[in-house]
């Protein structure tokens, strides 16, 4: 398989400098000023495969942001190499910006007050796609996303979902190799969500288009990235499959057990206790060792409900960030 | 009970402040207009000794005074009230014990004096740094009499600038009347040209109309070019207009009042 | 050629949007008209006090008039409605969907919008001038037409250059609009006649801040002998303008993509 982007001890440093206030204040700073180094990215590598679908996560300001704007040619990086689809990235050539598309949950950039299609035809003119490709493509997203009543309706008019699925469609008409996708789930209902997430994975499996994605709901990326690179105060605390993540910082199951009659007394031989109330107990229990211990509370209590479930991938994840701090 | 309102008014001269570099660009807005006026009189006067009883000093010294008042006379902005009409914004005032008039008048007169004041000392400085010929008064009283026809024209600038953003009850989208006001009244006023320099027909219109005693009437005394006599019957008209203006907004204002809670605004 | 075609599509795009607000439109062109009556009203006046202006009669003076207004249309119509936005690209961020896009960005940013009530506009300030040339108040010949031509275009790129390179500081500052209304009202100067300004102002207008060229110099072209050296150099003006300005916005670019975050 292709490896579309290499990156090499990535660093990235803001620089800014502290301002005392008022006018004086200004004065002083133009003669001496004082710089802040703000270190967003310490020096980060990972290599990322063709048709590789990768959740980016981590907290606000760990260098989500920044790894996307660098990698997609918005920033250029202090220190560190990068490659992407074998071009470098901040030289923006057009082959390289033809090849790539970046949606943000926040921005829009569909035009407010025209129909989607006006937008579309521009993208059109703009990465010149030819007429038949256009209409195939714009035919199967629209079709996919079931949107195809929507596009001759001023943007204005539509809800945040039906414009975050146009954005889609407008970043997607060009067949982009790589897709760059900032929180596109953000503010968006329950259902649209879903819909969202069912789309992008439908589209990555048909496609093998790349698509690196960070969302702050770790429900999209269970269900859509099979590999996770997480991210904290600029480093990289892990780059692996999502399996191996469960694997390697929460080995355990919970358990959840109801008593008919008390919680009998020495329960913590079986597991680490989570939480308990008056008839029920919630236990961490090593992963090798649930079985067993299922079938020996069985035999040992009376018991009216047993429920073993994975560790939600959302205390894993606190967890890991947790120990780093 | 006046205090309140004299809150209003510097607040909204602070928030004024806070954009400096706007602030001194809106400076240079009105000084470079000026230059190019008083360079094109300063062309104009040198085949001509008088124009219709100007010279070429008291040419200059009328735009001089009509850059200097036109912020504070101004029924330019308009934009407060047809906004909250609009967006239907205006429901907050009604609902707090501030008459929402005062309110605006009070805003107003912030603003207006904040420019006002530095105005005055951009355009000393223009004075003395071209050189200007300022026509000063040779008769001291007239000074006091300009001044008491200043602050009656800021009454009636904040007046019809008022009456004129009630429009807005009645017109629900923009329509123009912003530009006809923006291009017809500095002609109105005086602003654009003396208006004793417009053919006679225009004259006559134009003083049959309140705008006139917003720029145009206070710089004639300044300049000295009317009798004390006319003096007093245009503080009197200007007192009437004044009235007249007043009365007419309370009336718009019911009108338009029932009008926006009659709509559900 | 592709960057035509673009042009065009933009051109279509804006022209759907415009009918869609079609009672702004109207207002848009009334305004114009009023702006340009004005105008004329003025020096109307001033002319029934006296024939001339330091030497120009109405009828110079009415070119003057209509050729500063169809270059203040021209720049309205294609370029000012962009130049705005350039401060809120970079507040906003969507300066980064144009960057990621295959297409020059400068090209994108000055180009996108065009206002069609401005490009409509157009019609009141040739009148004037086609009415000037049929009653015989000014004679054109091909080749001072042609010359006529050249200097209106080099009018409007010097206010293109200025105009960009002034939007472009709201990379650094915030209140770049401010900036932008100061040279709006610099550039309205233009529409008087250079004689107004003397000494030192002459020399100020012409080359440290070009407004007397912009509109004065094609009309000068018309109603008296121009000289070539005047001709070139408000070509090579034109042409330094637009190619500092260009390496200007390139580099806000740059410093834009190393210091956002």
């Amino acid at each position: 398989m292709n490896t579309v982007i290499k990156v090499e001890s990535l660093q990235r440093v803001y620089r800014s400098y502290k301002k005392e206030p008022g006018f004086v204040g200004s004065l002083k700073g133009l003669v001496k000023r004082q710089y802040l180094n703000v270190e967003a990215l310490k020096g980060i590598s990972f290599n990322i495969q063709e048709g590789e679908f990768v959740g980016y996560i981590g907290p606000n300001g760990a260098g989500k942001t920044t790894t996307l704007k660098i990698l997609s040619g918005l920033l250029y990086p202090t220190a560190g190499t990068v490659e992407v689809l074998g071009f470098t990235p901040w030289r923006r050539s057009n082959d390289f910006r033809r090849q790539i598309a970046f949606t943000m949950g926040q921005k829009e950039q569909l035009w407010w007050d025209l129909p989607a299609m006006e937008s579309f035809l521009l993208n059109k003119e703009i990465y010149s796609i030819p007429q038949r490709a256009f209409n195939d493509q714009l035919a199967y997203l629209t079709e996919l996303l079931a949107v195809k009543d929507l596009l001759d309706i001023p943007v204005r008019n539509l809800s945040l979902g039906e414009r975050m699925k146009l954005e889609l469609i407008a970043s997607l008409l060009h067949r982009p190799r790589l897709l760059f996708l900032d929180e596109p789930t953000i503010g968006l209902d329950v259902v649209s969500q879903k819909k969202m997430r069912d789309f992008l994975k439908e589209y990555n499996r048909r496609e093998k288009t790349t698509i690196i994605f960070t969302s702050h709901y770790l429900k999209d990326i269970e269900e859509l990235c099979p590999r996770v690179i997480i991210i904290n105060a600029g480093s990289l605390l892990f780059d692996g499959g999502l399996d191996e993540l469960t694997r390697k910082y929460s080995p355990h199951k919970v358990l959840k057990l109801t008593f008919t009659d008390g919680i009998p007394a020495g329960i913590e031989r079986y597991g680490e206790v989570i939480g308990q109330d008056e008839l029920t107990v919630t236990l961490h229990v090593n992963e090798e060792g649930v079985a067993h211990c299922a079938r020996e509370l069985l035999g040992n209590f009376s018991i009216e409900d047993i429920s073993i479930v994975e560790v939600p991938l959302e205390d894993t994840i606190r967890k890991i960030f947790l120990t780093q701090e | 009970m006046f205090r309140k309102y004299l809150k209003v008014a510097s607040v909204v001269y602070q928030e004024g402040t806070q954009y400096r570099l706007q602030y001194v660009a809106s400076f240079l807005c009105v000084i470079f207009p000026l230059l190019a006026v008083v360079f094109l009189w300063r062309t104009v006067f040198q085949d001509i000794q008088m124009i219709e009883g100007f010279t070429e000093s008291m040419m200059i010294t009328y735009y001089i005074l009509v850059a200097l008042l036109t912020d504070l006379v101004s029924p330019g902005i308009m934009m407060y009230i047809t906004e909250d009409i609009r967006e239907g914004t205006l429901s907050k005032y009604l609902l707090r014990p501030i008459s929402r008039r005062w309110y605006h008048f009070s805003e107003e007169i912030g603003i207006s004096l904040g420019y006002s004041l530095v105005a005055l000392i951009v355009i000393l400085g223009f004075i003395f740094l071209f050189a200007v010929d300022f026509y000063f008064p040779a008769n001291l009283l007239y000074i006091p009499l300009f001044l008491v026809s200043v602050g009656l024209s800021m009454v009636l600038g904040t007046g019809l600038t008022y009456l004129f953003s009630l429009s807005a009850f009645w017109l629900e989208e923009d329509t123009g009347l912003d530009y006809v006001l923006e291009y017809l009244v500095p002609i109105l006023t005086g602003a654009l040209i003396p208006l004793a320099l417009l053919p006679e027909f225009v004259y006559q219109v134009a003083s049959f109309l309140p705008f006139k005693y917003l720029l145009y009437f206070p710089i004639e005394i300044f300049l000295e070019r009317i009798t004390l006599s006319e003096i007093g019957y245009g503080l009197f008209t200007q007192i009437l207009w004044i009235g007249v203006i007043y009365l007419l907004g309370a009336w718009v204002w019911r009108r338009g009042c029932r009008r926006y809670t009659a709509r559900g605004g | 050629m592709r960057y035509l075609k673009l042009w065009v599509f933009f051109l279509k795009n804006c022209l759907l949007r415009e009918m869609e607000f079609r009672g702004n439109f109207v207002i848009e062109i009334g305004g114009n008209l009023l702006r340009l009556g004005i105008t004329i009203l003025f020096f109307q006046v001033i002319f029934l006090h006296t024939p001339t202006i330091g030497g120009w009669d109405i009828h110079i003076t009415l070119l003057l008039v209509a050729v500063n207004q169809l270059i203040n249309n021209l720049y309205n119509a294609f370029f000012r409605a962009n130049i705005y936005q350039i401060s809120e690209y970079v507040r906003e961020g969507t300066l980064d969907f144009i960057l990621v896009k295959p297409i020059d960005p400068q090209f994108f940013t000055t180009l996108r919008y065009v206002s069609f009530s401005a490009l409509f506009s157009l019609v009141f300030p040739l009148l004037i001038i086609f009415y000037l040339a049929t009653a015989g108040k000014i004679t054109f010949s091909l080749p001072i037409f042609s010359l006529f031509l050249l200097l209106l275009l080099c009018g409007v790129a010097i206010r293109y250059a200025i105009g960009v390179a002034v939007m472009t500081l709201s990379f650094w500052v915030t209140e770049a609009y401010a900036l932008h209304g100061l040279y709006s009202e610099f550039f309205s100067l233009s529409g008087y006649p250079a004689v107004i300004f003397r000494g030192g102002w002459q020399f100020f207008f012409t080359f440290i801040i070009p407004i007397i060229v912009v509109a004065n110099f094609p009309v000068m072209a018309v109603t008296q002998v121009l000289s070539p050296a005047a001709v070139l150099f408000a070509v090579g003006l034109s042409a330094l303008l637009l190619l500092i300005t260009r390496k200007f916005f390139h580099f806000a670019l740059r410093n834009y993509c190393s210091a956002s975050s």
